[in-house]
């Protein structure tokens, strides 16, 4: 080799060398996708202003779905969509006959906005479908041969959840677990003779927690009253065994919760991002 | 020795001065440098300008380099072996030194002084002896040649790596190591942290870190294991490096034929493992291991081009004994199925007649290598070599055995033995290597500065396929065994299964009825199709070029700088086969989706998979600068510092985790008391950062998404009933009236996803690459010519781990450092290793050699490394081990690869009784204490054994193992070059059956830990209790096994081997 060829060599080592010193400059980590936490969400209704069609929050089932790449070979993650359906309102609808009105869903979907958090940490869901169900009146049942009861009439219910806003914080330390959105309800509720009952429209902001966590000292056994007491420490991310409780309650140890005494579940304390 | 007749020659007392000169670290990995500084004799003054040239049988032509104004001399990039040295100047007597002894990687020192030819001299002293000691460095480890593994009975038949003798299986024989599920672990590391390189290039498996070519010892001239202390020049590993030089041709026509026999008639008599309630058992013996191989070496041109070539042919076969034995039972009140607990602690059990039946695992593997060397000229080098290890195990009627562990399917570390039909349990297995290298090595300015460039292409495939062939793809034809779903049958309430409600064995039932005293229960039992299927493909590019720098100022220094880029690749096919495994539940009542790739697009709209096919990205770039700087001729330093980055990209192309900013220093003093290469004293300080495999890339930073629903089962005359043996039928069974999801998540009424929404793992923004760091300190003295005394300390401790975790009890994962950035929440990974070994090495010289050492050693922490000894699981930094806050009590204690006390002797003799006739003869002795055992029950999220009951090593440590091996050997010496030689290698001579590995399954339980627990004297542990609703847990819970040999130490076998070599 001559010293031509050497400088020719150290030059190449000096520019791999660069090359290798810029690779650091791409040292940030990549952005997680949109998600959000699949299951119930403890979801607390603030009306505002005007009525609250005695509603102060619901469980809320959501889901975060995906399209297939375009040769299917498996899910697109850049291309998801978020499902919403009120636990009790997919009860409900399990009582009644189907709603047979085709632009009637009991779920609402909308795709996200994009494919990672804003600079913010948010996603948001765009132009979520509204939920729309009317449930016919359902008489009670015949009495059983026996003599015993029959089943229970279930009331008529037309129901409308019409979503905006709905935007999830997500980052690493707490993917997809706050969800904060608007809600304007309309329900009729029927009566257990039948009635059509009288709609009742609401405006809600909504916070949502995932999971959804039970702060009851003990189920309520029927919904009834008196309220048993509350137990914020079922809300703890830590676990306790002196109480029956081997891990934590699952929720966020970051995030700062309180317990609601109407739905008696563990809910944010605060809009999100609700941080200790 | 006085010689008269040379008196006119030189008056030649080597030996000199020491650590004058420049101690280098190599030119070229594997390589050995030889220096020296030449003096006058009469007035000691430096000699500039003399010719030194050396030659050996080894070395392609000779080399000639010319000594500097300091009178220094030095020889880089010599391939290992034996030198002859020779001093040429005009004005002196010329002078010769042979015998001189080159270990990989080693810096070698060879002083003269040269004797004027005007000095008249009455006499020569010859008190030169060629040093051994390798005063360039502070690394710790061992050389291993071909004079060591054809003398010292190592590879074992039946480990991994056996049959063909692959060098990493001979890597243990190195103080400080020890053989892992995966391969050899060093200091306290576990074997995927070794980097394992090949003529210069890296041949780690790039999924999983393991070794990917496994080249047999046949075709290696020398493996030098550095365990630690090694300069920048080496880096992407936490654990050891194992470099390997392979053999190449010379100006000598040189080869062999060699065959290696080991009859499973001669094996010793096995230890059976009898496990009270476990009805399958499986015997596993040694059918044969055989290999046969040839290979030659020689000049195509003379002093300009020369080739090798090596193939061998190896085959392995396993005898799998089937049986079924039934359980004494001691009925109670509660339960008139309760095993016996005095039968079952002594592992008493009966036979059932008729229910014995022989199946074998068999694998076929073959080697090949060429390797062309050209010399443009004295200062220019061109190496092409390909090597390829294609192998193959099991279907047509066999059981396969993995290409990781070297076990047959039957392992009884992974699996309950044949607990299913053949098609459920076999697979055929596919593990190939091909690599191919060029290497340029050229040196200028009289080898002053040297330049050696290599670029490689590393290519894996590997498979595992449904018995009869079919592969991850076919999951959808019903024709084929990976069609067919795999069903895990594992009922516990309301008594286990009856083994004959469940295997087609025809047996006498009435032989398993509690009223007759005894039951034929099975925890786990397959059918069906052979369950999780994959086909791979990996790849990795690398190309670095180093160049070197001699120089003088305050010493002399020898510069290295460095640039070192690969790109990795992996493409894996994955499938369950029938799309999905299901499991039975433990009620017995309904059965779910176990296994299965699939994803939800919208409410109950499931995709199910039919293979998952992904291909994930590495790149890693690096460089470093390193001085070995020789301070006023006396103390050596050894100082540098090396950069790397790596990036990980996901199966969408995108960039998945970047792990920059990789610094790590390196820094040793070594001092040559004598000053003359015949001793040191060193201490080293180095920082090691893992190069992060990409199974993470595959399995987290690309997601893997699986949904899932429970099926109630139907009446028990379905088809589809848990109840009822065969594979469900895809028809209303799998329909969605028979669906059943525990807690509906609206808006899914019938799935359930079971591993999160299948995104990328999120990445903790703060993540710091994995790094461990080292301090080493010994000294070493050379206390007969060849022989080498030594005591060294190693320290190694952790800094950053990458992990999965889940702070929120499996609802949510990312990827991060545990106890450091998002995680402070979660202990500081800790794996402490601190060992002292004494150590005496005797090359092979004037017909013997020997090698004796102790270490005692002290591993504690709560991580092991990158693969989880106590289950096998080996996903690198994606492993269970910080995943949930409630499976972290009681992980901090003696790791698994905690060994108090090791002893390893090895030694071997030539006896030449005339020179025609040599009986030659190797022993080997290992001792080493046993490793700790813990007390493990179910965690009701992951299962068996992830749950610590008491603090880890809390069980009793298994017993010391034992094993003494016997090499002989006759020789039958044509002419110089040629041979025939019979050899027998008897492993374990006195069969000693020590056990080694024992059921640590205190309970198959959901159960919580219990804080700082002991166990009681009768083996009861105060406080347990269930974890679901904190009931106490019941005697009857416990595994009547606890405690019990799952396996023994291998017994004696005899390998046979024949050899020819001229």
């Amino acid at each position: 080799m001559d010293k031509r060829s050497l400088v020719l060599y150290l030059s190449g080592l000096a520019a791999a060398g660069a090359v290798v010193g810029l690779a650091a400059s791409c040292s940030d980590q990549p952005r997680m996708k949109c998600t959000a936490g699949h299951g119930a969400f403890a979801a607390v209704y603030t009306p505002k202003g005007g009525t609250d069609c005695d509603l102060h929050g619901e469980e809320i089932g959501i889901e975060a779905y995906n399209e297939s790449l375009p040769d299917k070979s498996t899910l697109d993650p850049n291309n998801g969509s978020l499902g919403m359906e009120p636990v009790a309102l997919a009860a409900r609808i399990d009582q009644h006959p189907p709603d047979m009105n085709g632009a009637h869903s009991a779920f609402s979907l909308g795709k996200w906005a994009g494919r990672e958090p804003g600079g913010d940490e948010f996603c948001t869901v765009s132009n979520p479908t509204n939920i729309e169900q009317n449930l016919e009146y359902v008489p009670p049942g015949q009495l059983q041969p026996d003599g015993g009861p029959g089943t229970e009439a279930v009331p008529a219910l037309n129901i409308k959840y019409e979503w905006s806003n709905v935007r999830f914080y997500n980052t690493p330390a707490a993917p997809g677990t706050q969800l904060i959105a608007d809600l304007i309800l309309t329900r009729t509720e029927g009566s257990l003779d039948g009635g059509a009952g009288t709609p009742c429209t609401a405006e809600y902001k909504v916070v949502g927690l995932w999971p959804s966590i039970s702060c009851a000292a003990s189920p309520l056994e029927d919904g009834g009253a008196p309220p048993d007491p509350l137990d914020y420490s079922k809300c703890s991310p830590e676990p306790d065994p002196s109480k029956n409780r081997p891990t934590g309650s699952g929720i966020g140890p970051d995030l700062l919760t309180r317990c609601d005494e109407n739905l008696r579940l563990c809910v944010l304390a605060k809009d999100p991002p609700s941080f200790k | 020795m006085l010689k008269k007749t040379f008196w006119h020659w030189v008056v030649c007392a080597i030996a000199a001065a020491l650590l004058l000169t420049p101690k280098a670290a190599l030119a070229q990995q594997g390589a050995a440098v030889l220096t020296g500084t030449i003096v006058d004799a009469a007035n000691k003054q430096p000699v500039a300008d003399v010719v030194v040239t050396v030659t050996s049988p080894g070395l392609q032509g000779e080399q000639m380099v010319v000594t500097d104004s300091s009178g220094l001399y030095r020889i880089p990039a010599l391939p290992p072996g034996v030198y002859t040295l020779r001093l040429e100047k005009e004005q002196y007597r010329p002078f010769s030194r042979d015998g001189i002894n080159l270990r990989a990687d080693s810096t070698i020192r060879q002083d003269a002084q040269l004797l004027p030819e005007a000095l008249k001299a009455e006499e020569v002293t010859v008190v030169a002896r060629p040093p051994s000691v390798d005063i360039g460095s502070s690394s710790t480890g061992q050389n291993i040649s071909q004079e060591f593994t054809r003398r010292i009975p190592v590879a074992a038949p039946g480990g991994k790596g056996g049959g063909s003798r692959s060098f990493e299986a001979v890597a243990e024989s190195t103080p400080g190591a020890n053989s892992d599920t995966y391969g050899t672990s060093i200091n306290g590391t576990t074997s995927p942290e070794n980097q394992y390189v090949l003529d210069g290039m890296s041949v780690n498996n790039p999924a999983f870190g393991v070794i990917g070519t496994p080249l047999s010892m046949e075709f290696i001239k020398e493996v030098n294991i550095i365990s630690g202390g090694y300069m920048p020049e080496y880096g992407r590993a936490t654990g050891g490096m194992l470099n390997v030089v392979t053999k190449s041709g010379s100006n000598e026509f040189h080869g062999g034929v060699f065959g290696y026999y080991s009859p499973g008639a001669l094996e010793g008599k096995r230890s059976l493992v009898r496990r009270a309630g476990q009805t399958v058992a499986t015997d596993t013996t040694l059918g044969y291991i055989g290999d046969i191989g040839a290979d030659i070496g020689g000049p195509i041109v003379k002093d300009k081009l020369w080739f090798y070539v090596g193939l061998d042919f190896a085959k392995t076969r396993f005898n799998l004994k089937r049986s079924l034995n039934r359980s004494k039972v001691l009925p109670t009140a509660d339960d008139p199925r309760a095993l016996d607990p005095v039968a079952a602690a002594n592992g008493e059990q009966v036979l059932i007649p008729g229910s014995e039946s022989d199946w074998a695992a068999e694998s076929t593997q073959i080697q090949a290598m060429g390797k062309l060397t050209f010399a443009i000229n004295q200062d220019n080098q061109l190496h092409l070599a390909v090597y390829a290890t294609p192998s193959q195990s099991g279907g047509d009627g066999k059981y396969g055995i993995s290409p990781l562990t070297g076990q047959p399917e039957a392992d009884p570390r992974t699996t309950a033995g044949l607990n299913g039909p053949y098609g459920a349990l076999a697979h055929k297995r596919l593990g190939s290597s091909f690599d191919t290298s060029l290497k340029w090595d050229s040196a200028f300015d009289n080898k002053r500065v040297l330049i050696n460039t290599t670029v490689g292409w590393h290519h894996e495939t590997g498979g595992i396929l449904g018995a009869d062939g079919s592969g991850p793809e076919e999951t959808l034809n019903p024709g084929v065994l990976a069609g067919q779903s795999r069903v895990a049958w594992r009922r516990t309430a309301g008594g286990l299964h009856e083994i004959y409600d469940l295997d087609p064995t025809p047996i006498d039932r009435s032989l398993c009825d509690p009223a007759n005293g005894y039951d034929c229960p099975v925890t786990t039992y397959n059918t069906g199709g052979p369950g999780a299927l994959s086909r791979q493909a990996l790849d990795r590019y690398q190309g670095r070029s180093i160049l070197t720098y001699l120089l003088q100022g305050a010493g002399h220094h020898v510069i290295k700088a460095g640039v070192d880029v690969e790109y990795n690749q992996y493409e894996v096919t994955k499938s369950h086969s029938g799309t999905a495994q299901y499991r039975e539940s433990t009620a017995g009542t309904s059965f779910s989706d176990y296994r299965n790739y699939s994803y939800l697009s919208g409410p109950d709209q499931i995709n199910i998979l039919p293979f998952l096919k992904t291909k994930t990205k590495s790149i890693t770039a690096g460089g470093f600068l390193q001085d070995s700087w020789s301070v006023m001729d006396k103390v050596t330093l050894n100082v540098g510092l090396r950069y790397d980055a790596q990036f990980l990209y996901n199966t969408f192309g995108e960039r998945g985790l970047s792990l920059p900013n990789q610094w790590s220093p390196r820094a040793g003093v070594i001092y040559d008391p004598t000053q003359s290469g015949r001793a040191k004293l060193f201490a080293n300080f180095a920082r090691f950062y893992e190069s992060v495999p990409l199974d993470m890339a595959d399995r987290a930073l690309s997601g893997e998404a699986s949904a899932g629903t429970s099926h109630q089962p139907f009446s028990p005359t379905r088809n589809c009933s848990p109840i009822v043996p065969g594979a469900p039928d895809a028809g209303p069974c799998l329909g969605d009236a028979n669906r059943r999801v525990a807690s509906p998540t609206p808006p899914n009424k019938y799935y359930t996803l079971l591993s999160g929404d299948g995104h990328p793992t999120p990445i903790d923004p703060n993540i710091k690459p994995q790094s461990s760091d080292e301090i080493v300190a010994g000294g070493e003295y050379e206390i007969v010519r060849d022989a080498r005394v030594g005591v060294s300390y190693t320290k190694r401790w952790m800094n950053y781990v990458i992990e999965d975790m889940s702070r929120d009890e499996a609802a949510t994962y990312f990827i991060g450092n545990p106890g450091y950035g998002t995680s402070t929440d979660f202990p500081k990974p800790r794996r402490d290793y601190d060992a002292v070994t004494l150590y005496f090495t005797k090359v092979f010289a004037e017909d013997w050699l020997a090698q004796a050492s102790y270490t005692a050693s002290y591993l504690r922490g709560n991580y092991a490394g990158l693969f989880r000894p106590e289950t096998q699981q080996l996903d690198p930094n994606i492993n269970s081990d910080f995943d949930l806050r409630s499976l972290l009590t009681n992980r901090d204690g003696p790791l698994p690869g905690d060994r108090t006390h090791q002893v390893k002797l090895y030694g071997a003799k030539d006896w030449i009784l005339t020179p025609e006739h040599h009986v030659t003869t190797g022993v080997s002795f290992r001792g080493k204490s046993g490793t700790p055992t813990g007390y493990f029950g179910s965690h009701p999220q992951y299962g068996l054994d992830e749950a610590f009951i008491l603090p880890r090593g809390s069980g009793e440590r298994n017993p010391w193992e034992f094993g003494a091996d016997l090499a002989l050997g006759y020789r039958f010496q044509i002419d110089k070059d040629k041979s025939v030689q019979a050899t027998v290698d008897i492993f374990n001579l006195f069969n000693f059956q020590a056990m080694n590995l024992s059921d640590q399954r205190y309970t198959a339980s959901d159960v919580r830990p219990v804080v700082g627990g002991v166990a009681n004297a009768d083996g009861t542990i105060t406080g347990l209790v269930h974890s679901d609703d904190g009931s106490p847990f019941t005697p009857a819970e416990r595994n009547p096994n606890f405690g019990r040999p799952l396996a023994y130490q291998a017994p004696r076998v005899f390998r046979f081997g024949l050899r020819t070599t001229f």
